[in-house]
């Protein structure tokens, strides 16, 4: 089977590496990835812990597709509780790490306690080993990822790296793998950084076996081919990507611009999928140099971009890594709005640049631009100036500050790192909470909740603070995926929400990436798994799954004190009404929705789980 | 003096823009009274079988209903092919 039901438990504390057996009693209530990590995370980190004390765990975790011939399955998650959020932790990248670890032999990687020292994890197939890591404490992800495959001489190595900003303590550090692939959201790489752990390297040999390989070939064959025919895994996503998603989103009047003040941005079109299309003038080559995929992906949404040469950003800068004026991965929808619609920055190149500091220094681009976005409304308001800001002119539209903010972040310095405490940190100590646009202390992804009703359910609900990627009601209420609803409608919304939510609690425990939803069912992946592994899997099986891991979820934050209380969204989605558009005069209806979301998940009124639904679920 | 309205296409259905259209993928497309979607649709030779997402002032049209949908001076009318992100 795919499992290879095996452990490596690091202890940093100590100094040990340990193998253990995976509890397969409960992949039959979890199934992996997401689901799994959780439930080990619930047993053993009391919900009141401090995320960034030694007695927080971080667990690297594949699925049981992960490394199999399945489309899309290089998939891992790291799962830990928030230093962002205060809430669990779960953050999913692709890439080719979670297949390499497979291949080395361990369904998952636990770091507990904290390392003395600066260190990394090295792991070829069995042999596992804490080694130090002065040299590149204190360089970028990049830099570590150079050093760490000549020190071991091997091409193939595969690395996970935090940067500078998860050394110091910004609370919304990714983990990078394979350079540019982010475990981006909620700052999973900053509990990496608070346990003095730089890297995990490893390389795998073993490959990756399943229980039926007849049926696990038909099955995941049937699945590639409903990808490669299907119009959006098939030929949308590959050729423009996420970033396609700009125009559509700001011609229907849902585009966050300003911090949320807005809902449409005149200079959409230029940062847009489409402009990076555009041969520019210096060298009369477009931004998008190709589309890439991950391990065993057919989709192969990931774009590869360069950034102008005469560009201000790059121009003269001998400073800079290569790979600026090279290539790297980007520009990606949530980064280009976050960056740049938000802070009202029409400029492709310097959002461009931003992306790529993301991805050399591990910055979640998400957090950072809407973080940005509210520090630029309080200098417009005059609540902040550049006494705070430390010379910088922190109006909107200013593409050299925004730069000049991201750069900061990115090393953790001066106002960098007070922006890296993130938008609620910020704008609380500045006496203007309202102004931060998150839910559980997590900034707002790309979606405005006034002109796309069931995202706001969504946000508000979302058990890692507000985040797209855990109930997706954009392919319904403006796509037509599977069906078409009215996004300004909030009936129906919250069936809808909780649909998304269980089957994306499946989706991510399978080792496969979520973009397959948008083709597949439940139908099409439990095939696969039945063939992968021991047991009877079946879509209502995995659909019950997924409704058993949103309410672990929610129990363990019920217990960190971010449960019901923290269901809500900032006070301008409740009382500022859109200001053009189809939603023109609207703001969110969550008042009406949350209390039947409470209702259909089974929930008191106050939106706790009850004994009854634990019951029902087993928990 | 003749109306009109504002015609965008995106993605993959930019291959039908017109040669004079701007960045903003737009360009503009004159009617009459009884110019419906439909009759654009087949007017400009845009392929049916690729039209997936149709925003008239940014409000979704379905496929069922949209042919039948009568223009007015001032529209703005986009057009996707099956898209999707996140």
């Amino acid at each position: 089977m795919s499992w290879t039901k095996k452990v490596l438990r690091i202890n940093l504390t100590e100094g040990t590496c340990t193998p253990e057996p995976l509890n397969m009693e409960w992949t039959e209530q979890f199934l992996g990835q997401r689901g799994l990590a959780t439930k080990y995370l619930t047993e053993e980190v009391p919900p009141t812990t401090d995320p960034l004390s030694p007695e927080n765990t971080m667990y690297m975790i594949t699925g049981p597709l992960t490394g199999t011939m399945a489309s899309t399955a290089g998939r891992y998650s790291v799962v830990t509780k928030s230093p962002l959020t205060g809430a669990v932790a779960c953050s999913n990248s692709g890439g080719f790490f979670g297949n390499e670890m497979k291949c080395a032999g361990w369904d998952m990687i636990i770091l507990e306690g904290k390392s003395p020292t600066p260190v990394y994890i090295s792991i070829n197939d069995d042999k596992a080993e804490i080694l130090p890591a002065d040299e590149i404490w204190g360089k970028s992800v990049w830099e570590a990822d150079e050093w760490l495959h000549a020190k071991h001489q091997d091409p193939q190595l595969r690395c996970a790296v935090i940067g500078v900003s998860g050394e110091k303590g910004v609370r919304y550090a990714a983990i990078i793998n394979d350079l540019h692939r982010a475990a981006g959201r909620s700052g999973v790489g900053t509990v990496m950084g608070s346990k003095n752990v730089k890297a995990i390297a490893l390389r795998g040999s073993k490959g990756v076996t399943v229980n039926d390989p007849k049926a696990f070939f038909e099955a995941t064959t049937a699945a590639k081919k409903i990808l490669a025919e299907n119009a959006v895994t098939g030929e949308g996503l590959p050729a423009l990507g996420t970033q396609v998603l700009m125009n559509v989103i700001n011609e229907m009047g849902a585009q966050p611009t300003h911090n949320y003040k807005e809902v449409s941005f005149a200079g959409a079109s230029k940062i847009s999928g489409e402009a990076m299309l555009e041969p520019r003038e210096s060298d009369g080559k477009p931004n998008l140099t190709r589309n890439a995929g991950c391990f065993a992906c057919t989709i192969s949404c990931g774009r590869i971009s360069t950034i102008d040469p005469q560009h201000f950003s790059v121009q003269n800068r001998d400073d800079l890594h290569k790979s600026y004026h090279a290539n790297s991965g980007g520009l990606e929808y949530e980064a280009a709005w976050a960056l740049g619609s938000d802070t009202g920055i029409d400029d492709l190149d310097a959002l461009t640049y931003a992306q790529f500091v993301c991805n050399e220094q591990g910055l979640d681009p998400i957090s950072l631009g809407s973080t940005i976005a509210a520090a630029m409304e309080m200098f417009e308001e005059g609540i902040i100036t550049t006494e705070d800001t430390g010379g910088i002119e922190l109006n909107f539209g200013n593409a050299e500050a925004m730069i000049k903010c991201t750069e900061l972040v990115a090393i953790g310095e001066g106002f960098g790192l007070e922006l890296g405490q993130g938008s609620a940190r910020f704008c609380e100590k500045h006496g203007h909470p309202e102004l931060s646009m998150t839910v559980r202390g997590q900034e707002f992804p790309a979606y405005d909740p006034r002109s796309i009703q069931g995202m706001g359910l969504g946000y508000a609900t979302s058990n890692r603070g507000a985040c797209h990627l855990r109930g997706y009601t954009v392919a319904s209420e403006v796509l037509g995926i599977p069906i078409k609803t009215d996004p300004l409608e909030t009936e129906g919304k919250a069936g809808l929400q909780i649909a998304f939510q269980n089957a994306t609690a499946a989706f991510d425990s399978a080792g496969i990436c979520i973009f397959t939803s948008f083709a597949w069912s439940l139908e099409d992946v439990a095939p696969q798994l039945d063939a992968a592994i021991e047991g009877d899997w079946t879509p209502e099986r995995l659909g019950e799954i997924g409704e058993r891991i949103w309410n672990l979820e929610r129990l363990y934050n019920e217990a960190a004190g971010v449960g019901a209380s923290a269901d809500k969204l900032p006070p301008r989605m409740m009382s500022l009404p859109a200001n053009t558009g189809p939603a023109e005069g609207k703001v969110s209806g969550l008042d009406t929705m949350l209390p039947e979301y409470y209702a259909e998940r089974g929930w008191s009124p106050e939106g706790d789980v009850t004994a009854e639904t634990k019951a029902r679920l087993g928990l | 003096m003749s109306k009109k309205i504002t015609v965008k296409l995106f993605a993959s259905l930019m291959v039908h823009l017109p040669v004079n259209s701007t960045k903003s993928h737009g360009f503009d497309y004159k009617i009459d009274e009884t110019t419906t979607v439909g009759f654009l649709i087949d007017d400009l030779k845009l392929p049916r079988d690729v039209i997936h997402i149709v925003l008239l002032n940014g409000v979704y049209l379905d496929a069922e209903t949209r042919d039948a949908k009568v223009l007015t001076e001032g529209d703005t009318l986009g057009f996707w092919p099956p898209v999707a992100g996140g």
